[in-house]
């Protein structure tokens, strides 16, 4: 028998993937143009949603917005113009693993994140190696799928002259704590490459097929 | 032209197989840089025709496949391998981008390419303070370990087989582009040859794997991106021919 | 709904993704061929077009034969016993990711931004056969067309971001095309902006692509 029904939701599972693809490509383009506003739109709406950066972690749609509106800081900001002066912050997105719950509701996404770093910042004046990788959760909100949890790891930030493998001299710009009201402390320091480091054996955790995400 | 419901379904199974083809390629990056090797051979299919082609040689088989992953590189869980000097401080990185996916029209099989820029970085024994030692030799008192990052970019072309209702590994050839340290141009050191592995359970490349030079051409076929197919049978790559 | 009207539903849909699929494969061979100089295969990959149209860091090129005289004049074909000696030692290669892909909804077109981290090697047989081993990252906007039943590059723009030889920085570096290439018949449009300490980068390269319905007409509208 023809289960159009099903098909259907087939489809719209699989039409998830280009939607979830596509926010991943969108946030690279809105944060290296300082597009901030936009791409916190991008963000459900909701007190769960959680960001976790090497420098803390943000709970909350308020606090995500916070941390790339206000820490980061917008192009449409005349505040924020000279700040951003000079920033050239490229970061790529591939290597994706991609699984749309079976119901529809959310989403696990990976990806590596290969880039660069050039500011006038100790240690970026004449460029640095950037590389991260992303662990996501999406959702759908109102129709529209949208970030909804997401973790980057930090692999390495160097001069491009510098091995990454090398103890740098000091922390460079988004390598440590914040100290913020909306910031909260990492439940756990970052894994750190070193001589005695061992690559995590899940970091990014890769998502398996899944039917549905508990509590939604 | 509209299609009906079996060609609808069809339609759908092959755009879920490409993602399929690309979420596997993900897991083989991820795995491989976390040394789950054990986890990664689960990924391939359970196949006397499997071909695995490295830079430094090829296997075949699903037993092949096995040696070159659980012999010549082992696992994490491996005494032997958190031993080795790669484990600690060891970061093996290769993305995978640039993806042409064709999934056959019988929807039984796949073929892709990717590119993958990557790194390979960890703490080796800093043997320039001792010249005249050589493998075999006791390792000299003081010896320092120092890092080594390199970049290391490598290109893939991949056939995917349904075996089960599941999506695996079936044939994939690595090439290597060049494996440098990051202070050296690629130009000075491209090579990457049979010596430069420390891996056993392998039979020779049937040719050399190309490596730049400032007389040589670029290949036109490494990898070729596959185009629209119907059966594997029909359109077997010619790639396979050599390994045997 | 009515069987008739999800089958139609199920049919579109089916359209736009395989439409995805086929424009992402299309950079992807795009950047194999590239780097192959393959350049008449790369000429099969664009429609047959007076409006075609690239603009690249060196110059600009309108309609297909625009487009042939870039790759078949301009860079070359390895088939051409010339072209073959004059490149050797060079591998141009531009990994492609990070996309962003909308198909309109009138399934005739489809808007896509990519980037592109890479690396330019070659022998400058005009300076004493210097070789040169150079980062390049760039980034593309791309329009794709449907033509006779396949789909096509249509526009493309390339946005430089960065050049260096392996051992520079380089923010500094204001070039991203050597002087060591001549392109004969680029016209005068180009992207080349580099990046500058003192300036914003840039709010809109590429363009991220939204929903559109018609290549004209956004689904904002």
């Amino acid at each position: 028998m023809n289960d159009y029904e099903a098909l259907l939701h087939q489809a719209e599972r699989l039409e998830a993937l280009q939607k979830i693809r596509n926010l991943m490509g969108r946030y690279s383009y809105l944060h290296s143009a300082f597009r901030n506003k936009e791409y916190a739109e991008l963000w459900a709406k909701r007190e769960d949603d959680k960001l976790v950066m090497p420098f803390g972690k943000f709970v909350g749609w308020e606090a995500v917005r916070h941390c790339y509106v206000d820490l980061h800081g917008d192009r449409n900001n005349p505040d924020d113009i000279d700040e951003l002066r000079g920033l050239m912050m490229i970061h790529l997105m591939n290597t994706e693993i991609i699984e749309v719950a079976a119901d529809g509701k959310t989403a696990k996404g990976v990806w590596l994140s290969p880039g660069t770093e050039t500011a006038p910042q100790p240690g970026k004046e004449k460029g640095a190696w950037c590389w991260g990788k992303y662990e996501v959760e999406f959702i759908k909100e109102d129709g529209t799928w949208k970030f909804w949890h997401m973790i980057l790891y930090p692999l390495f930030l160097s001069p491009y002259d510098r091995s990454w493998g090398q103890p740098a001299p000091e922390k460079m710009l988004g390598q440590i704590q914040l100290e913020d009201p909306m910031c909260q402390p990492l439940d756990a320091p970052m894994w750190e490459y070193g001589p005695d480091a061992e690559y995590p054996y899940d970091e990014p955790a890769m998502p398996d097929p899944y039917e549905h995400y508990q509590g939604v | 032209m509209s299609r009906t419901y079996e060609e609808l379904k069809a339609g759908f199974e092959r755009i879920e197989a490409a993602q399929a083809c690309r979420n596997l390629m993900g897991k083989y990056s991820y795995l491989h840089t976390a040394m789950r090797n054990i986890d990664f051979m689960n990924l391939w299919a359970n196949r006397e025709d499997d071909i695995l082609a490295m830079p430094w040689g090829y296997y075949l088989g699903i037993e092949g496949v096995r040696k070159c992953y659980l012999e010549d590189h082992g696992d994490r869980s491996d005494p032997l391998v958190q031993a080795s000097p790669i484990f600690k401080g060891g970061m093996m990185m290769h993305a995978m981008d640039t993806a042409v996916v064709e999934v056959a029209k019988d929807g039984k099989t796949a073929k892709g390419v990717w590119l993958s820029p990557g790194h390979e970085s960890c703490y080796i024994p800093d043997f320039s303070k001792f010249p005249d030692w050589k493998k075999g030799d006791p390792l000299p008192e003081n010896l320092e370990i120092m890092s080594s990052c390199e970049w290391a970019w490598s290109k893939y072309y991949v056939d995917f087989i349904k075996e089960d209702g599941e999506w695996k590994f079936w044939k994939l050839r690595l090439w290597p582009i060049y494996k440098t340290d990051f202070y050296v141009p690629w130009t000075q050191h491209p090579d990457m040859d049979e010596v430069d592995f420390p891996f056993h359970n392998h039979k020779a490349l049937p040719e050399p794997n190309w490596a730049w030079n400032k007389e040589t051409v670029y290949p036109a076929d490494q990898p070729e991106p596959p185009v629209p197919y119907e059966h594997y049978e029909d359109a077997v790559p010619e790639l396979w021919k050599s390994f045997v | 709904m009515t069987e008739e009207k999800i089958r139609e539903q199920l049919e579109y849909t089916l359209f736009k993704l395989e439409a995805q699929e086929a424009c992402r494969n299309l950079m992807g061979r795009y950047s194999y061929y590239r780097t192959a100089f393959q350049s008449k295969e790369i000429v099969d990959l664009w429609a047959k077009r007076d409006d075609d149209k690239l603009v690249t860091p060196w110059g600009s090129y309108q309609g297909h034969q625009g487009i042939e005289a870039c790759y078949l004049q301009d860079i070359g074909d390895r088939s051409d016993a010339k072209v073959f000696e004059a490149i050797k030692g060079a591998v141009i290669m531009h990994e492609v990711d990070t996309e962003v892909i909308e198909v309109a909804e009138d399934l005739r077109t489809a808007k896509a931004a990519f980037l592109s981290q890479g690396h330019d090697t070659y022998v400058d047989r005009t300076d004493n056969e210097t070789v040169h081993a150079k980062w390049a990252w760039e980034k593309y906007s791309v329009d794709f067309i449907r033509e006779d039943g396949e789909w096509k590059i249509w526009h493309m723009t390339i946005y430089p971001l960065f050049q260096s030889e392996y051992g520079e920085g380089w923010a500094d570096n204001q070039t991203y095309v050597s002087e060591a290439f001549a392109f004969q018949n680029a016209g005068p449009e180009k992207t080349d902006w580099h990046y500058d300490r003192n300036e914003l980068y840039p709010a809109n390269e590429p363009a991220i692509p939204e929903a559109y319905v018609t290549y004209d007409k956004s689904s904002a509208e």
